[in-house]
């Protein structure tokens, strides 16, 4: 699987939207917020990702603006940019 | 102090999650068979492979009760916890309005909370030199996390938290439940325990204590010689019995009186003073005289020192009158579940004033002049009971007792 599928099955797990409809996309352009992922679930998907990809994934997820407006595509370019760097 | 029927506290929900069964019914036959869900578990190590006895809960599918999104939140113990809440309301028919869900309480007791989560976390750590861990951690093993999580899948926006006094948990939990109805502050609490610790290093905790029994539990039997560990939940639905009457609910009997105590003596060792003034409270906050009370559903967890000083506090409390009660304990059966033995023994003792069946002592072989009381051996025995006693004494020498009645059950003042 590439990063983003790992990436974008690791979102899908915890979203709450693809809980109530099983079909939905995770689109680049999805925003997590609207995909149903709240901070508690936010967390959940930074250690599902540090622990696949064995990278420290740096989000502070105390601070809206650090994930509240943040898509998908924006979360995969910060884990390309850190797999680039190891 | 005048009894105002209206707010005597009726119990109209039972829920159970068990090592013989998490259904009522069939709960309640395997206690009054006396099958006992005690069974050899495995705990498998590379240095310290390890069978020893345990009341495990099985046919426990997580998945099937919860969500995976939800589950990550959830020990063991909030997971028994919930589904023991969910079934008691269910039992209850109980349908809360938007104007009772934000007076609707929630108090649980718990020995120890979510240790299963700790252990997870530790083995990851110390074991696997792995210093990630899961994010979920805390809130998952804090202790109140059962009266939380209960809170939240309910909707009960009231009084909510957990209790913690060891095998006592539970019914302090009923206890104080009892209070906030009595005293007007709630109209509806789900009231009980839960425990979950049957994990490999808490059982080798346990066995350092030197307490636990290799070859059975046999309370107040002469050949008894430990308790053995189980786990579970149990979940009362407390309504104010005026409540209770308006809806034609079906009620199983009623908490009547509560007593509670401390040693303030040995940290592991029983008292019988200690625990036969929680018994005697207990029976003056319900009003009952001991000589009319039948049936005590005893701690009884098959050391050697708690049922003897259990059978001395009975008979300090109840005096004559100890040698017309009936006495069996249920943990033969059950093993010591912990933090929710008070509720799964409230839950049998009022089961036992609704069928007016007295569940026996299982495992019973020889009589013990220790424990000269009548405690049901073996075989159920059908008998009128109008009120009856479940007894809770913990290490840390904190008792509680609850006192129950029959649903005809006329209270004198």
């Amino acid at each position: 699987m590439s990063t983003a599928e790992i990436v974008k099955a690791i979102i899908a797990k915890h979203s709450e939207l693809v809980a109530a409809e099983p079909g939905t996309r995770i689109a680049e352009d999805s925003r997590l917020d609207e995909l149903g992922i709240d901070s508690l679930g936010m967390l959940e998907i930074v250690f599902d990702i540090e622990e696949q990809l064995d990278i420290e994934l740096p989000f502070d997820v105390g601070n809206p603006e650090e994930y509240a407006n943040a898509t998908v595509g924006d979360l995969l370019g910060r884990i390309e940019a850190l797999l680039a760097k190891k | 102090m005048p009894r105002n029927e209206d707010r005597r506290v009726a119990v109209t929900g039972l829920g159970i999650v068990s090592p013989v069964g998490s259904e009522l019914e069939s709960f309640w036959q395997r206690v009054v068979r006396g099958e006992t869900g005690i069974k050899p578990c495995s705990f498998d190590s590379s240095f310290d492979p390890l069978e020893i006895l345990a009341a495990q809960v099985e046919d426990f599918d997580p998945d099937a009760h919860f969500p995976a999104r939800l589950m990550t939140q959830l020990d063991r113990n909030t997971q028994f916890a919930i589904v023991a809440a969910r079934s008691a309301v269910a039992d209850a028919g109980l349908v809360l309005d938007d104007d009772e869900r934000p007076h609707a309480a929630v108090i649980m007791g718990t020995g120890i909370g979510g240790i299963g989560t700790l252990e997870q976390g530790y083995a990851r750590f110390y074991g696997e030199h792995n210093a990630r861990l899961h994010p979920l951690t805390v809130p998952r093993a804090m202790a109140n996390s059962c009266a939380s999580q209960i809170s939240m899948a309910l909707g009960l926006k009231g009084e909510a938290f957990a209790v913690s006094s060891a095998c006592a948990s539970a019914t302090h939990a009923i206890g104080t439940a009892m209070r906030l109805i009595k005293w007007g502050e709630a109209d509806v609490v789900l009231a009980g325990g839960t425990e979950a610790m049957i994990f490999p290093t808490p059982v080798r905790a346990w066995r350092a204590l030197r307490v636990m029994s290799e070859d059975g539990c046999r309370p107040f039997c002469a050949t008894r010689n430990g308790m053995v560990l189980g786990e579970g939940a149990g979940v009362l639905v407390l309504e104010a019995a005026g409540r209770a009457h308006r809806r034609g609910a079906r009620i199983y009997g009623y908490v009547d009186g509560y007593g509670a105590t401390a040693d303030a003596a040995d940290l592991t060792a029983p008292q019988v003073d200690g625990a036969s003034h929680a018994i005697t409270r207990a029976l003056r906050s319900a009003g009952f005289a001991p000589d009319s009370v039948q049936y005590v559903n005893a701690h009884g967890t098959g050391t050697r020192i708690n049922d003897a000083v259990e059978t001395q506090a009975i008979r300090a409390s109840f005096g004559p009158a100890a040698d017309r009660l009936m006495v069996s304990s249920s943990k033969a059966v059950l093993g010591h579940l912990m933090g929710a033995a008070g509720a799964a023994e409230a839950v049998i003792t009022l089961l036992a004033l609704q069928r007016q069946l007295v569940p026996p002592t299982a495992g019973w072989t020889k009589a013990d002049p220790d424990c000269d009381l009548d405690i049901v051996p073996n075989v159920a025995r059908p008998a009128a009971i109008r009120r009856a006693l479940s007894n809770s004494f913990a290490f840390g020498g904190l008792n509680a007792v609850l006192a129950l009645s029959a649903r005809e059950e006329v209270v004198d003042d």
